[in-house]
């Protein structure tokens, strides 16, 4: 499928595609005649037949059917994911998955998740294209080395070596966390050092909030207008977290909901921190404040869900009423 | 803590300078902080260093947030902001130590094995002065709005209000599991179903009256009865109204067969 042909079904602009892979699937001899059967037949088969063969694996679970030429088994990698057939005929099979047909022609499938640059896959008769789309904030967000903000300065091992975590992942809401961690957690190791800075801080803004800005500043308006676009969408999904938690009962599914939707919510506070250091701090301030509250209806939930992490447990140390960390205990 | 101080200035005063725009005063509005944190960390029983660091570290957080224009403390709070900060800290640090406590247990066990004497140290135990003490103000506003989301419930529907209240009050000021409180209201004699169904319900019941005491919050200030600074200070509350249970699993008898 050629670039312009698949913006056009995505609604995008060709300049935001970029063919990341592309795998030939032959056809199998063994294959059994399922060419000309409808989904619903495919699907009951689904169990029983075999020889299926795994499309490139990049988020998202997309399996092609050998034996029934043209037809893929697809299902969201992970709770965050979405799916979605923008073209061609399909057949949802719950909890996500479906069944797409490329036999009359290319499918594609969109995969997006909050935070994270969306895949399409093109699934035809012989073969699959992954693409990416352009997600200009995750390849614009360049987050310096530690050092540009710290000067150098020994801090905390657990701050820096989760900083360095976040400034490359491939998840633009965790790019953007990486220097919000940084102000709300790091303090230099040596204490003589602190004593300096804290001084300082009489006269002057501290070092590394003076390093965030100057970061900051030099961003371009799009990768700066993408960070409140990335956070709320994250607050949309934890939103969705909690209510998926309201009507969950099973312990662990319980831990995994609650825990979750806590570590997002640090997440999105690192966001707020570095919008806030940038003087873009109110964009965000209505969306959290809704969420803290939904949160806050589900507090004993929460903190009977036994959610246990240390990254919640420092929160505690110098944010006493974030919510998120007093449910860690 | 910071260099030689002579005391003089108040915290409240001191917190004050610190949220305004920088003034030659604020050199020792933040040893005055600094002093305060030491002192809380102190009392939750830190060592001399130890309430250094926490007062160090807790400054130098808090501080630029304050620079920034960011909302660290609720008007009049920064008392019992600074002391659960303090609290927090020292409960981390011991909690850091007894995982370092541990794995030197386990040290210790390996040398014994291999015949080595190891003097280990005294058991670390639980310094935490309780942070998050709610102050009596505070716990005053949050049972005014309290009242006033129950007056807003349909008489019949009061008791349901009064039961789901005094359990979030449980949890929170006696610091009682959720656990505890359904097992003393359904017995322990139970069987798991019935134990979920009834924590179930309690969430869901907690769930409704935790959202009306929120909207109480926006119509009391709405009808000018709590100040906005009352209702931040609430809303705040309401937002860490909570204990966590972690550590409490629920005492069931295992399931019942069929009859």
């Amino acid at each position: 499928m050629t670039p312009q042909e698949l913006a056009q079904l995505l609604g995008l602009s060709p300049d935001e595609l970029n063919l990341a892979d592309k795998q030939a699937l032959p056809r199998d001899d063994t294959a059994r005649g399922y060419a000309a059967e409808s989904l619903k037949h495919i699907a009951e088969r689904l169990d029983a037949e075999g020889d299926v063969v795994d499309v490139l694996p990049a988020g998202g679970v997309v399996q092609h059917l050998q034996w029934a030429l043209g037809t893929y088994f697809v299902a969201p990698g992970n709770d965050r994911e979405r799916l979605e057939v923008v073209s061609g005929a399909f057949l949802e099979l719950g909890d996500g998955e479906m069944l797409v047909s490329g036999r009359e022609g290319p499918a594609v499938l969109r995969i997006s998740a909050p935070g994270v640059p969306s895949r399409a896959y093109v699934l035809q008769h012989g073969g699959a294209e992954l693409w990416s789309i352009g997600n200009r904030t995750a390849l614009a967000l360049a987050v310096p080395a530690l050092s540009s903000f710290t000067r150098g300065i020994a801090g905390s091992p657990e701050i820096e070596a989760e900083f360095q975590q976040l400034r490359v992942s491939d998840v633009a809401l965790e790019r953007f966390a990486a220097a919000g961690l940084l102000l709300r957690f790091w303090v230099p190791s040596d204490r003589e050092v602190r004593r300096q800075q804290l001084l300082a801080l009489a006269l002057e803004d501290s070092p590394l909030l003076v390093a965030v800005r100057g970061w900051y500043s030099t961003l371009d308006a799009a990768t700066r207008a993408a960070a409140p676009d990335v956070a709320l969408a994250e607050v949309g999904e934890l939103s969705a977290t909690l209510a998926e938690l309201a009507a969950t009962e099973e312990d662990t599914r319980m831990r995994e909901l609650a825990s979750r939707v806590a570590l997002g919510r640090d997440r999105l506070e690192s966001i707020r921190r570095l919008l806030i250091a940038g003087g873009d701090g109110s964009v965000l301030a209505t969306a959290i404040r809704s969420l803290d509250d939904l949160a806050a209806t589900h507090l004993t939930q929460l903190a009977d869900a036994g959610v246990a992490d240390e990254r919640l447990r420092r929160v505690l140390a110098s944010e006493p009423d974030a919510w998120w960390g007093v449910i860690s205990g | 803590m910071l260099a030689a101080s002579t005391g003089a200035m108040d915290i409240d005063e001191a917190a004050a300078i610190v949220a305004g725009p920088r003034t030659p005063a604020w050199g020792e509005a933040i040893q005055a902080l600094g002093h305060y944190v030491r002192a809380q960390a102190k009392k939750a029983r830190a060592h001399s260093d130890e309430a250094d660091d926490i007062a160090q570290e807790t400054l130098l957080k808090i501080l630029p947030r304050l620079q920034c224009g960011d909302s660290v403390w609720s008007e009049g709070q920064h008392r019992e902001y600074l002391k659960a900060c303090a609290g927090n800290g020292v409960a981390s640090l011991h909690r850091k130590s007894a995982r370092a406590t541990s794995a030197l247990r386990d040290l210790h066990a390996q040398a014994d094995a291999l015949g080595l004497g190891v003097v280990l140290p005294p058991p670390i135990v639980d310094k935490d002065g309780d942070p998050r003490e709610q102050d009596e103000p505070t716990r005053d506003l949050i049972e005014k709005i309290a009242q006033f989301a129950r007056s807003r419930r349909k008489p019949r529907y009061q008791n349901e209000f009064d039961q789901a209240w005094s359990e979030l009050q449980a949890i929170v000021y006696a610091e009682t599991p959720l656990n505890t409180i359904l097992v003393a209201k359904i017995g322990a004699e139970t069987d798991k179903a019935a134990y979920l169904k009834a924590r179930n319900n309690a969430y869901k019941a907690h769930e409704r009256i935790r959202a009306e005491l929120l909207a109480a919050v926006t119509a009391l200030r709405e009808t000018t009865e709590l100040t906005s600074a009352e209702a931040e200070l609430a809303i705040k509350a309401l937002r860490t109204f909570v204990r966590c249970q972690r550590g409490a699993p629920p005492r069931v008898t295992p399931e019942k067969g069929p009859a």
